[in-house]
């Protein structure tokens, strides 16, 4: 009886208490079934894994060594090549979210206009956000190019002397990823914005303008607010983004020159399936991790400070 | 009747052949070079197979930019073709992991290691045990381009070619035109490792010290020779900086067409130079400041872990490596064959250029790259500072330091 | 304006949207007549020069991709190459097999596409109309997964392919790309916003879920499927970390993958090389321009995580 009863119990907690909703239960288990497995899988348990790897010493060949916190403790006493990457990022991180907000609603802003044509250029403007990476990537070598790239040979007829040696300089090979990453992904960010500009009502100008509110002020007192929200999500997108920031540097400098481009994906990569330490690469992919979950933190506590919500 | 008779017979002719078929042993190698094009792979695959018919051979290529982390995924993934293709700077750090197969018992039963040069067999050993059999040899000879010279008013480089006098034919030889754009460089190399390191060894010295215990970058020698390489770009401007290097694209295509004068490379290049008909070219040795020593490459066979077929794979590895193997690697100009008896021979000598005697001078007073465990590690410090030595950005003594400092805690292990 | 709409027998939410929005772009286009003309005439200036820096590098990898040796290195540079040489595309095509490159993507594009919409909208369909215990504590699961970065699980799941013997298949490429939490999260918050009485409606007539999913749910959310098809798709013709870690020949390779692994042998030429890339490329920008509008609407639908 009692043992009937724990069943039932049981059976009721996990497929529900009448026959309808256990027939309805199962239904869902099986809708969820081909998802659910591949996600227990491949993401749960990888993450799981990847948690307990960070904690080995494994090259693939040999036997997996538990080291305990070596790893991490390596990575932020020991490592300079992982501070030099961390500090790349972070100048990426920095180098392309707010230009490449800017851009992008000012792009937005010039694309919502009502105008003849102006599909075309959304279109056009559009068109680098699907290009593949890789590929434009060995473009953007070529337009780089120190004597006979087109960059060059537009900056020289500007009336530039001296023209910088974009990927083969320390100093300019950073900023010629962050150009490219803003060339690429303007267009996607400007849609973003400018479906949110079209959210706007247009009574809200009405009433502004008989107001004798200027132009300027429109700007600044309606629509920037109001795309806050939006700004906001940008923020965090493009954030999340440029933390990730892998493809451009494999294929146009190789993290060069002097490591002035490799940053933290790439440096994973490389200690994983260049030099096979499987443990020391997922340490630093957790801690890539942490780094960008605090950022998100961090920009979702001061978003109260400055997003204005209806 | 007849007609169901007919049909049974070719029923059984089909399921002999399948297992006709079935009965071949199956080789897979991997080669960073590709095949299909009626190259030295496709024609020691003809050959062996001609001489094994229970063996069929398949390629596959990786490109060499990713070739060598690719087959050691595949090796750990268990996954490996049966034989690879291996430059000896990798056999170490192979070896060290436990990637490779010893190949000592095999070699016993039966290899010509009488008749190879003693600096190639020292390339198939790692701690005392054989590893890989060769594919080919090289030494480093300076080509350049005979009609360049000419126009210049130029005589053709010499054995006795100094330094400086490789200086003043690179600054003869580099043009350019109106705006101040450099059109045609004296000289191109290639800033890996290996791109470089035969200056040193002109100089009687090397990166790293006989037993590869410590670096030796930071020595007079040395900072003297990659002085010597970085003014090339820098001061005299005679060979492509950094930026104009990667504007350039490979160092074949270079050399090839016409763009740079001179050119430092094994025989593998005279492959492709061979190839471009208008090319006007011949070998000298390199240039020397203390020694006429030029640097030993030597390109390997060996067998990942893991394979089944072992028996059959020693078949195609001591074919591939063996007298006949090398000789056919010879006609199609890839490297010098490890056999003095065919490298000696006109199998060797006789297709172009027409100073290929050069080549074998350079290889018996030639030293094998420095090979050990941790080569590739040092390699990617090296590349790292080096770079900005080539950009300008750093002097060569500060860079030669910091590859010492990085090295030593490297090395320690 | 919503009722009239449903009055007037246009009820699928998604045309609601469509013509609400025209309203509003009505709206606007009266006030253009106020502007002055020297402001519009800014405004094209802007859009032209913002579209020229957006097309300028795109155009100019084709142009030089056609040129011999000799015009590449003019200075300066000239746009139109003359005479054209097609050689450098025939010259690439066989350096590296693209022919095989772009089959492969092409295969795995679609079929990575069709199973992540099936399991992505089947999942969705039971976390957004189904009843069952546990259902918001599982979402929620799958929902925190999402802030994990994909560096994290890629090297378990590599350890993950070697158990299986997976290494250098296409099941390696496809299975972990199938399963996707983003698609899933997508297609939930859709379905949530169709109107209950439907499925009630079709309950009535006898129809299983499993029936009322496929033809009266699904049917309906064709602008998200839309836009996840168009996501899923330019993912994967761009994927490349996952693929270069896997895949280890020329066979299986997808095409961004084939085009790095053979930069070196194209590179001997600057020209050979741009007619490789664009080769990686073109195909890419063609479907684009033909489905532009799911490309651009499909961001706006999918928003956060697009990217």
């Amino acid at each position: 009886m009692i043992v009937t009863n724990f069943f039932q119990g049981l059976r009721n907690s996990l497929f529900g208490k009448t026959p309808t909703q256990r027939r309805e239960t199962r239904t869902a288990w099986l809708f969820l079934a081909p998802n659910l497995l591949g996600f227990m899988l491949f993401t749960v348990f990888a993450v799981g894994m990847a948690f307990w790897l960070s904690f080995q010493e494994w090259d693939l060949f040999n036997q997996s060594n538990p080291v305990g916190l070596a790893n991490y403790i390596r990575l932020f006493t020991g490592d300079p090549d992982f501070m030099r990457a961390l500090y790349n990022t972070v100048y990426f991180v920095i180098g392309v979210v707010p230009v490449g907000a800017v851009l992008s609603l000012i792009l937005a802003l010039l694309v919502n206009q009502k105008i003849k044509g102006v599909s075309l250029f959304r279109t056009a403007l559009y068109v680098p956000v699907v290009t593949p990476t890789i590929a434009v990537g060995l473009i953007w070598v070529w337009l780089y190019n120190s004597d006979f790239g087109l960059i060059n040979s537009f900056l020289s007829q500007l009336g530039f002397s001296q023209t910088p040696n974009w990927l083969t300089s320390s100093t300019w090979s950073k900023p010629a990823i962050v150009l490219t990453n803003i060339w690429q992904n303007a267009g996607y960010y400007m849609v973003i914005y400018l479906a949110a500009l079209q959210n706007i009502p247009d009574q809200l100008y009405e009433a502004a303008k008989i107001d004798g509110a200027t132009r300027w002020q429109q700007f600044s007192r309606i629509t920037l607010p109001l795309l806050s929200p939006t700004t906001f999500l940008v923020f965090v997108m493009k954030t999340m983004g440029a933390f990730k920031i892998f493809e451009a540097a494999y294929i146009m400098t190789e993290g060069g020159p002097g490591g002035s481009t490799e940053t933290i994906v790439y440096y994973i990569y490389k200690n994983g399936f260049e030099w096979f330490r499987m443990g020391y690469a997922a340490a630093i992919a957790w801690v890539l991790f942490a780094i960008i979950f605090l950022c998100t933190l961090f920009q979702f506590k001061i978003q109260k400070t400055w997003v204005y919500y209806e | 009747m007849k007609k169901i008779l007919i049909c049974l017979l070719l029923v059984l002719s089909c399921l002999f052949s399948l297992v006709n078929a079935a009965s071949k042993t199956k080789v897979e190698i991997i080669s960073w070079q590709t095949f299909g094009d009626g190259g030295f792979l496709d024609r020691q695959k003809e050959a062996c197979e001609a001489a094994n018919p229970d063996i069929e051979i398949s390629y596959i290529t990786v490109p060499s930019s990713e070739y060598y982390t690719k087959l050691l995924t595949m090796i750990a993934s268990g996954s490996a073709p049966d034989m690879a293709m291996l430059g000896m700077d990798w056999l170490a750090p192979y070896a060290a992991k436990g990637a490779l197969l010893p190949l000592d018992n095999y070699i016993e039963k039966g290899f010509p290691l009488d008749d190879m040069y003693d600096s190639v067999e020292e390339c198939l050993k790692y701690k005392g045990k054989y590893y890989a059999l060769p594919r080919d040899t090289t030494s480093n000879v300076l080509y350049y381009n005979k009609k360049l010279f000419q126009e210049a008013g130029l005589s053709f480089p010499t054995e006795n070619w100094t330094w400086d006098d490789f200086l003043q034919a690179a600054k003869t030889l580099t043009k350019t035109d109106k705006s101040g754009r450099t059109i045609q460089w004296g000289f191109f190399f290639d800033i890996y490792p290996d791109g470089w390191y035969h200056w040193l060894l002109s100089n009687g010295t090397s990166f790293i010290n006989q037993d590869f215990t410590q670096s030796t970058m930071n020595t007079p020698k040395v900072i003297e020779t990659l002085q010597f390489l970085a003014d090339l770009k820098l001061k005299h401007k005679v060979a492509p900086d950094a930026g104009q290097a990667k504007e350039l694209g490979g160092s074949e295509g270079v050399f090839k067409s016409q763009r740079a004068a001179m050119y430092i490379g094994g025989v593998s290049r005279s492959y492709r130079f061979a190839e471009v008909p208008e090319l006007e070219w011949d070998i000298a040795p390199i240039p020397y400041r203390t020694a006429k020593v030029s640097r030993v490459w030597s390109n390997l066979w060996v067998v990942p872990k893991g394979t089944k077929k072992m028996n059959a794979v020693w078949k195609v590895l001591s074919f591939y490596s063996g007298p006949q193997g090398q000789k056919i690697a010879a006609e199609c100009r890839y490297g010098i064959p490890a056999f003095k008896s065919i490298a000696e021979s006109p199998a060797f000598l006789t297709p172009l250029p027409e100073h290929k005697v050069y080549f074998l001078e350079a290889f018996k007073n030639g030293k094998p790259y420095p090979v050990f465990p941790q080569g590739q590690e040092y390699r990617t410090i090296m590349d790292r500072e080096l770079d900005l030595v080539w950009a300008g950005e750093r002097s060569v003594e500060e860079a030669a330091r910091r590859i010492d400092e990085q090295a030593a805690k490297l090395l320690k292990k | 304006m919503r009722e009239t709409l449903n009055m007037v027998g246009i009820t699928k939410p998604a045309a609601q949207q469509e013509l609400l929005n025209l309203r509003f772009a009505n709206n606007k286009g009266k006030r253009i007549h106020n502007q002055f003309f020297w402001e519009r005439a800014l405004i094209y200036l802007m859009l032209i020069l913002f579209s020229a820096a957006a097309l300028v590098p795109l155009l100019w990898a084709v142009s030089s991709s056609l040129k011999t040796p000799e015009q590449i290195f003019l200075f300066p540079p000239r746009w139109i190459p003359n005479p054209i040489r097609w050689e450098n595309y025939r010259m690439a095509w066989t350096m590296a097999p693209f022919g095989r490159f772009l089959l492969n993507t092409s295969f795995l594009t679609i079929v990575i596409t069709l199973l992540q919409l099936a399991t992505s909208c089947l999942a969705a369909y039971a976390f957004a109309r189904l009843q069952f215990p546990g259902r918001d504590k599982l979402f929620l699961l799958y929902l925190g997964t999402m802030m994990i970065p994909g560096q994290v699980t890629i090297i378990p799941n590599f350890i993950l392919m070697k158990f299986f013997g997976w290494v250098n298949s296409y099941k390696a490429l496809i299975f972990p790309a199938v399963f996707n939490v983003f698609g899933t999260f997508l297609m939930r918050q859709y379905f949530l916003t169709l109107p209950y009485e439907l499925e009630d409606a079709a309950k009535i007539d006898g129809c299983s879920r499993f029936q009322t999913f496929l033809r009266i749910i699904l049917p309906l959310a064709k602008p998200a499927v839309a836009a996840l098809t168009i996501f899923v798709f330019r993912n994967e013709w761009n994927s490349f970390l996952w693929p270069l870690i896997i895949i280890n020949d020329t066979k299986r390779m997808p095409i961004q993958v084939g085009l790095a692994f053979f930069r070196g042998e194209l590179h001997t030429e600057w020209e050979v090389l741009l007619a490789g890339a664009n080769i990686a490329l073109i195909p890419i920008i063609l479907v684009f321009l033909a489905c532009q509008k799911y490309f651009i609407k499909g961001v706006a639908v999918s928003g956060f995580g697009g990217r």
